[in-house]
């Protein structure tokens, strides 16, 4: 248990500071090191995102650093993938279900390096405008909302991820927010934090009724994703934003290869 | 004033911190205080802010409490955590006998509602400041996490 525990904090702290529900390094982890099931490790994985959207977003929240607006609007999207996804996932095959999890870190990887240095975001739009203060320089940056109905359609993917593969879908948001949308990456790891606890819950709701949950497994997760997430929204407010994105990416190759191995050859 | 970092994600012209808007102004540099409607949406976001991380903190600390007690108490009569949820008849009854195996799923589903108290408390709030398109997306939101819900059920 205590192993589990001590990956739990690991995950929440890399959670909570990338904008990410800890799902995509959890299942891996469990999966690869512990040999845990895989259906078991989503079902763990999803209460994990829980807890750590709700630990690292009332961090972010309490900061300011959250588009709450933006949040609403999108999770209309990615609650209803969520639905769709949860319902597929209970019928697909266990390694179908690993495959499309690596193909899918594969893809979110190689479209993070397709931007350039730096963000995308910058200045009023108009839409949603809102503003923060930056932990790390003080500054107040203010932004606005680009494509938000396209980035509507891609957080109902992220949704449908969340529910198929146990993730928050924060692994996509992030990138999506952040590159696509005009949101600077601070803001938008924030806001995928808070967003991806509702995508979460409700795959959580279904997969917990079909008893997918091992509360032996999820349980002590949980608890140190909760104590990780503190962490987390404190080392990322010192961390530079393309120092977080570096990480990221290579968090991302990692795991995609690791889900990969274990698709084909396990 | 700090100069070791240039913030990455700024507005062409970027506030330095603690500005003076008629210095701006001055220096030929734009407005940067807010106008009355953005007072009022500043105002109510923080409302919004507030009420949310209140929320969040309330349904965490519930659901930890109900988890640490219930591993405590599963640790002090040497009962081991079980592996399968049961049913909610079931954690009731278990929660009057003190079975900490209730405790532990009581505070997982404690976890799993808090960002839908969360939803919930929002909508509250929209309606209360008839924020109707928020309101509507919010509640949107609700009945797709009811759908998820009575899908588990069958």
């Amino acid at each position: 248990m205590l192993i589990v525990l001590s990956i739990g904090i690991l995950v929440g702290a890399f959670g909570a500071m990338l904008g990410v529900g800890g799902g995509i390094l959890l299942i891996p982890l469990l999966t690869g090191f512990l040999g845990v099931p895989i259906k078991t490790a989503v079902g763990a994985s999803i209460l994990c995102v829980v807890a750590t959207s709700c630990a690292a977003g009332a961090v972010y929240v309490g900061r300011g650093l959250t588009h709450n607006r933006l949040a609403m609007n999108l999770e209309v999207a990615t609650t209803a993938g969520a639905l769709t996804g949860g319902v597929t996932a209970v019928l697909m095959k266990p390694n179908l279900l690993a495959g499309l999890f690596g193909a899918v870190l594969i893809c979110v990887a190689l479209t993070m390096s397709k931007v350039a240095r730096g963000d995308a975001s910058g200045g009023r739009t108009g839409l949603l405008d809102t503003s923060y203060v930056d932990p790390l320089t003080g500054a107040v940056v203010r932004y606005g909302v680009r494509n938000l109905r396209k980035g509507m359609a891609a957080s109902f993917v992220a949704g449908n991820l969340s529910g198929l593969l146990g993730i928050g879908g924060g692994i996509v948001q992030v990138p999506l927010m952040s590159v696509f949308m005009g949101v600077p990456l601070r803001a938008a790891i924030a806001t995928s934090n808070f967003m991806i606890g509702v995508t979460a819950a409700t795959s959580a709701a279904i997969y917990y009724s079909h008893g997918y949950v091992n509360l032996r497994i999820a349980i002590p997760t949980a608890l140190g994703v909760l104590v990780g997430a503190q962490i987390g929204t404190r080392l990322g407010g010192r961390v530079r934003n393309r120092r977080l994105k570096q990480i990221f990416q290579a968090l991302l190759l990692v795991f995609a290869v690791q889900m990969l191995y274990q698709a084909l050859w396990r | 004033m700090r100069d070791e970092e240039q913030p990455e994600a700024t507005d062409p012209m970027p506030a330095p911190s603690g500005a003076d808007p008629i210095m701006h102004l001055a220096m030929g540099l734009p407005d940067l205080s807010a106008t009355a409607d953005e007072d009022q949406e500043i105002a109510s976001g923080r409302d919004l802010n507030r009420m949310v991380h209140w929320m969040l903190i309330v349904g965490l600390m519930l659901s930890t409490a109900f988890l640490v007690t219930g591993l405590g108490l599963s640790a002090f009569y040497r009962m081991p955590v079980p592996e399968r949820p049961s049913s909610p008849a079931r954690v009731l009854a278990g929660v009057v006998e003190g079975s900490p195996a209730s405790l532990l799923e009581i505070g997982i589903l404690l976890l799993i509602a808090t960002p839908v108290l969360r939803v919930v408390g929002s909508l509250a709030l929209f309606v209360g400041t008839r924020n109707w398109r928020y309101a509507g997306a919010t509640l949107l939101v609700l009945l797709i996490l009811a759908a998820g819900l009575a899908l588990g059920r069958s």
